[in-house]
């Protein structure tokens, strides 16, 4: 890859209007940990826009029942921060195994969506969360579900040679109630692209007797982060006994169906990995519930 | 397991040169390669436990093929043994140099005298003692240079051709491995929580080097039962990089590592060691595929025995 020129506006309006200059010719560059390991040796960009030095940008905050994460936040930022250990623990489990610790140190939450790799953990976390991202372009700012910004064949509808994501927003739980969980699964315990990763939350109702909604995540099984819906609704409104949560890690394993892959393995394994992970992210997250499990302890 | 020290049935000599300064430094010259296994520590501790001198006095020259002879290559976990030797024979041709020297001015017999802490002691009369320094000097002020090369080639024979008899290694070192693992049965992963290594090393020069090789040894035979596998795509290489080609992090090592170094000293080794290159990672291996059987009461007959092949393997016998 061989770029131009390098600016690092000060602020968002500065950056926007770098963009806009170079008419679709400049690209957006935070921590630069996915991009300037592309393997693009043809693409030349006219102007790399580093936008990390935007303070505003970065920045976790919670106000009334709103977190906000800045997308400058570092996986770092977000797997040490206070509140998101409090509020969201599975999300800090999960920004803490994104690559190593220097990738984490640098890499940036925005990065991470806009990258757009199924199996991110940091996304993938986020997703079970069913955030809200704000955008900026010259056009002014839009709001879109996480979730709608992926789109269907691989990539984000993000557009990184115009556009900036500002922030990730989401509502905060109730312990009482709601919580989540991250599971990951690799080839070995640190610094690998992830055979099989998931992220799930769960609302019970008041008497805790029953789920009131679920949200299951799993990649890589499809070219964006699947979501499997059938086997969300199978749980939704239903108990929580270990024969309901064996048969909905039954159905996942149809939702996802995982291809053959000569690193993450043949289908029918990555399939039975599938109705595994199901079945313990949904324990794990019942028991989270059941046991108000708060801050991230190191393991659950 | 047992192994042989040094190349099978070939000759593979190694020379060393040393040469004892007035000012009592010692410079060994060895073409041993120092690939981090720590022979240059190794060679410099020979040389000094034999004349008496301060380890920190010995420098060591090593590797360079325009200064220091052929000391054949570090593999074959020969260097400790077969270079080793060398230094220690260069330095028992200096001994024998200042020993007659020494002998003569403290007017004992040669077979008298021992050599520690930079002085040559009577070995019944300790008070009777003369420094290093001052034999050096006087061999000089009668023209002798305290310099000599020493070199070792193993007592091997070659193997017959027909019989396949014959001595292919003057020495073997020898070693017993044990790991415990752990099985999740429903993704196939593999903890290895403990390993404990017992190595007959001869004589560890240097105590802390063999834990360490053995330490490290075993983490890469680790790695060779659960995790290296070359994966060919109609015959081209798909993970030529460490990004695919997986080998263990510091967060998938037991947290119990147990060394054990057992002494059986080798006769024809320097001070009586052997080697323990190769020997350390060898044994891992199947020992973790070993306990990995015993947990699962399936043998696994190739590596790396990953997840996906334990879960075919238990479906398998479920069939």
């Amino acid at each position: 890859m061989s770029f131009g020129k390098y600016y690092t506006p000060l602020s968002v309006e500065e950056a926007i209007d770098i963009l806009n200059e170079y008419e679709g010719k400049a690209r957006v560059v935070a921590g630069g940990t996915d991009l300037f390991i592309e393997d693009t040796a043809n693409t030349k960009i006219d102007a790399m826009v580093d936008i990390s030095m935007i303070k505003e940008l970065r920045f976790i905050s919670k106000e009334d029942r709103l977190i906000r994460i800045g997308a400058l936040s570092t996986h770092t930022d977000i797997a040490d921060s206070d509140t998101i250990k409090n509020e969201c623990h599975f999300l800090s489990k999960a920004a803490s195994a994104v690559g190593s610790v220097q990738i984490r140190n640098v890499g940036t939450v925005g990065g991470n969506i806009v990258n757009a790799q199924p199996a991110a953990d940091t996304a993938l976390a986020l997703l079970a969360l069913n955030p809200c991202i704000t955008i900026v372009s010259e056009k002014g700012k839009r709001n879109m579900l996480m979730s709608d910004s992926y789109r269907l064949n691989g990539g984000s509808l993000i557009d990184p040679t115009r556009e900036i994501l500002l922030d990730i927003a989401f509502k905060s739980m109730d312990h009482h109630f709601e919580n989540g969980a991250f599971m990951r699964l690799g080839k070995r315990k640190a610094m690998v692209l992830p055979v099989l990763n998931s992220s799930a939350y769960m609302r019970l109702n008041k008497d805790k007797s029953s789920i009131e909604d679920v949200r299951i995540v799993m990649a890589p099984c499809s070219r964006i982060p699947l979501r499997l819906r059938n086997t969300e609704n199978y749980l939704i409104n239903g108990g929580h006994s270990e024969d309901i949560f064996i048969e909905a890690s039954k159905l996942a394993m149809d939702d996802a169906n995982p291809r053959n892959s000569c690193f993450r393995g043949s289908s029918s394994y990555r399939k039975h990995l599938v109705g595994v992970m199901v079945f313990r992210i949904l324990n794990q997250v019942l028991n989270n519930i059941v046991n108000e499990v708060l801050p991230f302890n190191g393991t659950n | 397991m047992f192994y042989g020290i040094g190349y099978t049935g070939l000759p593979n000599p190694s020379g060393a040169n040393l040469e004892l300064l007035e000012d009592g430094t010692a410079l060994l010259y060895t073409g041993c390669a120092d690939i981090g296994q720590g022979s240059d520590t190794v060679l410099a501790q020979i040389v000094s436990e034999e004349l008496g001198l301060n380890f920190n006095k010995v420098l060591v020259v090593s590797a360079d093929t325009g200064r220091t002879p052929n000391s054949g290559p570090t593999s074959a976990s020969r260097q400790t043994f077969i270079s080793g030797n060398a230094a220690l024979n260069a330095a028992k041709s200096i001994r024998a140099i200042l020993n007659e020297k020494a002998s003569a001015l403290l007017e004992v017999n040669v077979g008298d005298l021992i050599f520690k802490e930079e002085k040559i002691y009577v070995k019944i009369d300790p008070d009777k003692h003369i420094s290093l320094l001052e034999v050096i000097k006087a061999c000089n002020q009668d023209g002798i240079l305290t310099f000599s090369t020493g070199w070792f080639n193993p007592d091997t024979t070659s193997i017959d051709i027909e019989t396949g008899e014959g001595k292919p290694y003057a020495t073997y070192a020898y070693a017993t491995q044990y790991a415990e693992v752990e099985v999740d049965t429903d993704t196939g992963e593999v903890k290895v929580n403990k390993l404990i290594a017992a190595h007959d090393v001869g004589k560890a020069i240097n105590v802390q080097l063999v834990e360490s090789q053995v330490e490290g040894g075993c983490i890469m035979g680790l790695g060779y039962a659960l995790m290296e596998e070359l994966i060919l795509e109609k015959g081209i290489i798909a993970n030529p990089n460490f990004k695919n080609y997986i080998i263990p992090t510091a967060h998938d090592i037991p947290s119990i590592i147990s060394v054990n170094i057992v002494e059986d000293l080798e006769k024809s080794g320097p001070f009586g060691a052997k080697g323990v290159g190769e020997p350390a990672l060898i044994p891992t291996t199947p020992a973790v595929i070993n306990a990995i059987s015993n947990a699962l009461g399936i043998r696994f007959y190739d590596c790396p025995v990953t997840p996906e092949k334990i879960i075919n393997a238990l479906h398998n016998c479920l069939d």
